[in-house]
């Protein structure tokens, strides 16, 4: 009895020195107690980016109950994420989105998914274990400078938890009616003190999405994937990390493609198999002068066959980074890489590549330095990378970035940027079949949009003017606002070609289309987020987004044989609520309201383009843990309608809606 | 009797409304504290369960001093926790700089694990005099550091590395090593 109110008196002082948030009154064993985010280190450094910057932490992705890399985006402010299928995606930040969207750059523990065959990411194969993900740094606005070509409008850079905070074994299961089922499992150990490992293993199946009028979309997926971590101390000063993944896909679709005969199009149901392969090694040495350098190599390779393409992809990395304390107020870093990707393609009725093999080359180099102007007050960043591509040559990218941080934790920064993007192997080498147009009184055979090899078509260039402010209002409020201007020179565009005749299956009109750079623009932006902790237990985080954008082709274009090829489908406006609350010792409430506007219609060559309403989408997550090591949960997405349109998918797809879905998960830990 | 059950409910009964208080109170998992705090409030904690060798630095300058080496969110919390507070005796002082050599006279040196500092270095100047040794860099302790702190799940741990502890002329009190995980090389 004794004891026992020893223990409670106990638990309330600690409760009430926590209230103050005085720890320094704490005991050891109270502190061994407490329970801490897992702000690491990076993050601390991230607050202190001039760039607009936003880290989903391993506790958003975890309650937020979503499943895919592409869902969980949702969770950061400023972008624009839309499910086009069950297996497909459009997400990018500040404008430009589609499934093809190819001005935001991707990596997976420093492992660039893009692929140089549309400068896209195809996201249904990053189907990664989403509990090993430690956090997802999402940069918006141009990080070229530093992380290269392709990150024009963003930067999402998707990082795995060390193996030494994945010891043990966890495994998770559950199923619902989107998420028809899923199970994966994970065991970490160590040998030594030194040396740390994990293993895991997933298995996902996913049901249709719906079309239109509620029909079953035809596009159910299923994918698994495997793979292993290795972390080893090698000495006090090296550390050497190896990764080993490989993981396949099912993804069944409905293409929709062009016909020579009416209604010139058709739907063609399809199985699109995929599979992905990689193994990475990374070595990093502490040098006695304080610098650390870091060589990292990979070798990624991807298959997809039965679908729109059939191609593979063997892509080889190798990149070198040195980062050193110069004197007492710079911080430089520089670094070296070189990336050569090699693709076998197969021709299909619709989509050819000429040459169907090729190999691409990219060599570059960047410096950069962080110099201290006013201790703890004033920084300059200043970076450069040139870039030599295979499809245009050399590119410089500079940036100037300041930053400063008057009072502390009130932050004022100011950026402004150049990036490249650089032309895919799709724009240089794309033999394809766009669409079809019925015959007219005017044009008596059917007229087929045909876009051939582009090879003068070159880099679009941006340059964006960015600046934000970043700080604490209270001691439980911290508010983020960005604010964006960027101009693009030499967008894309198509040009019309002369038609020709063709007679094959039957005669028509080939009208060709080639790539070319006529475009430009403007966009313009806010981006908010603020995070308020109402109460220990209780934490908001909400978020907006107003976006505007004007594209146009150049002076001197001429309009009737020269069309904008960007896609402008954006929404106006976005924002986000969500709430975390734990209601008790073992609860976990989760709910998350997005708004999202109407999107501008674009202005792209498409046979009808229907109408993708505002939506608003509400997700809930509950989750009970009887005891620590074991947790069940329960969890719904776009629980407020039947279905909704995310998106107009470009050419070659249909549009499917989303529709709720609801799944239970266990998660046990061992 | 039914007094003796009525004030036994009672009792019951208060234990419960307290059990919920507390339940209320708890800062339930992660949004209280941030692991740079909790950090901190270890480091400071530690000073107290390590005896310096008689006569002590501090002592003669009146001043206990935890130096900070590194950009690190520790640092801050650190300085701001030691406000207005003494230990054994003294007030209390934060020093802080970008390398080791910039931070002289110390009690305790704090390095962060991040931004690639001189652990060796460090390493090898503690162990000829009385300063104890922290820090977040991974395997601190294993290399010669006294004490590095680490997470285990989400709350943080501590290694105490009593060979190097003793070697710089300090004793860790049995209680600090009673929680810590011990290591000996």
């Amino acid at each position: 009895m004794g004891a026992n109110r020893l223990t409670l008196l106990g638990m309330v002082a600690v409760a009430c020195a926590l209230a103050q948030k005085d720890l320094a009154e704490l005991s050891l064993e109270q502190l061994l107690a407490i329970e801490v985010t897992s702000a690491s280190r990076r993050q601390q450094k991230l607050s202190r980016t001039p760039a607009a910057v936003y880290v989903i932490t391993q506790e958003e992705i975890r309650r937020s109950g979503l499943t895919t890399v592409a869902e969980l985006l949702r969770l950061a402010p400023g972008l624009h994420v839309a499910r086009i299928d069950s297996s497909g995606w459009a997400v990018t930040a500040r404008g430009f989105n589609g499934r093809f969207a190819g001005k935001m750059l991707v990596l997976v523990d420093g492992r660039s998914v893009y692929t140089p065959l549309f400068s896209g990411v195809f996201w249904e194969m990053q189907d990664l274990v989403v509990d090993d993900i430690d956090r997802i740094e999402v940069i918006r606005g141009p990080g070229a400078a530093m992380w290269g070509s392709n990150a024009v409008n963003g930067v999402v850079n998707i990082i795995t938890m060390h193996t030494r905070e994945t010891q043990g074994g966890l495994v998770s299961t559950g199923g619902g009616n989107v998420e028809d089922a899923f199970g994966w499992l994970r065991f970490g150990g160590k040998v030594g003190e030194r040396f740390h490992y994990r293993f895991y293993s997933k298995t996902a199946l996913r049901d249709h999405m719906v079309t239109p009028n509620g029909a079953p979309g035809g596009d159910a997926w299923r994918s698994s994937r495997t793979g292993l971590r290795a972390d080893w101390d090698l000495t006090a000063r090296d550390t050497l990390t190896l990764m080993a993944d490989f993981g396949s896909g099912r993804f069944a679709q409905v293409a929709s493609l062009p016909t020579y005969s009416p209604p010139q199009m058709e739907f063609r149901s399809q199985i699109d198999r995929g599979a992905v392969a990689n193994v990475l090694a990374r070595w990093s040495h502490q040098h006695r002068s304080g610098a650390v350098s870091t060589l990292q190599l990979y070798y990624d390779w991807y298959e997809r066959t039965g679908g729109l393409i059939t191609e593979s992809r063997g892509t080889f990395d190798v990149d070198y980074q040195n980062r050193r304390p110069l004197a007492s107020r710079h911080d430089l870093m520089w670094g070296l890489g070189y990336r050569q990707s090699t693709d076998a393609s197969l021709a299909n009725s619709h989509l050819r590549l000429t040459p169907p093999s090729e190999t691409l080359r990219y060599l570059s180099g960047f410096v950069q330095d962080e110099i201290e102007l006013s201790p703890d007050r004033l920084w300059l960043e200043l970076g450069g990378r040139l870039e030599r591509n295979h499809f245009a040559g050399f590119e410089l990218q500079p940036t100037a970035r300041l930053l400063a941080e008057p009072v502390p934790g009130q932050s004022l920064w100011a950026a402004v940027s150049r990036a490249v993007r650089t032309p895919s192997r799709a724009e240089h080498h794309g033999d394809f079949w766009l669409g079809s147009l019925a015959p007219s009184p005017a044009a008596p055979l059917p007229q087929v949009l045909r876009l051939v090899p582009s090879p003068e078509f070159g880099s679009t260039s941006l340059v964006a003017f960015e600046g934000g402010y970043r700080g604490r209002l209270t001691r439980r409020a911290t508010l983020d606002i960005a604010l964006f201007r960027s101009r693009y020179r030499r967008l894309r565009s198509f040009d019309l070609n002369a038609p020709a005749f063709g007679v094959s299956p039957a005669p028509h009109l080939v009208i060709p289309l080639r790539f070319s750079n006529r475009g430009r623009g403007e966009t313009a932006g806010v981006e908010i987020a603020a995070r308020w902790e109402l109460r220990p237990q209780w934490r908001l985080t909400g978020t907006y987004e107003r976006f505007w954008m004007n594209l146009r082709l150049e002076p001197g274009a001429d309009p009737g044989t020269t069309l904008l090829a960007e896609i402008e489908q954006a929404p106006a406006q976005q924002f986000s609520l969500r709430s975390s609350w734990d209601p008790g010792a073992r609860l976990r409430v989760d709910a998350a309201f997005y708004f999202t506007g109407k999107l501008r219609q674009t202005e792209a060559p498409r046979l009808s383009f229907p109408e993708v309403p505002a939506a608003l989408r509400c997700d809930l997550r509950l989750a009970w843990e009887p005891r620590p090591e074991l947790e069940l949960s329960l969890a719904g997405q776009n629980l407020l309608d039947d279905r909704h349109p995310e998106f107009n998918p470009e050419t070659w797809f249909r549009r499917n809606e989303v529709r709720r879905g609801v799944y239970g998960q266990v998660r046990w830990r061992f | 009797m039914a007094v003796l059950a009525h004030s036994d409910s009672a009792r019951r009964l208060g234990r419960l409304a307290l059990g919920l208080l507390v339940v209320l109170l708890r800062p339930s998992s992660a949004f209280a504290f941030e692991e740079h705090e909790v950090k901190a409030a270890f480091i400071f904690n530690f000073a107290k369960f390590i005896a310096w060798p008689k006569p002590a630095a501090f002592a003669a300058r009146e001043r206990f001093v935890f130096c900070l080496v590194g950009d690190d969110a520790v640092g801050d919390a650190l300085s701001e926790l030691v406000r207005h507070k003494t230990l054994h005796g003294v007030p209390v002082e934060v020093r802080r700089g970008r390398t080791p050599g910039e931070v002289r006279d110390c009690d305790v040196l704090y390095l962060s694990g991040g931004d690639g500092e001189r652990l060796e270095t460090v390493i090898q100047q503690a162990q000829a005099s009385p300063v104890l040794t922290v820090s977040d860099a991974s395997g601190f302790a294993r290399w010669g550091g006294m004490i590095e702190l680490y997470l285990e799940g989400r709350r943080v741990r501590f290694a105490v590395n009593v060979k190097a502890v003793r070697a710089a002329g300090l004793e860790p009190s049995s209680k600090l090593l009673a929680l810590a995980r011990i290591v000996d090389h």
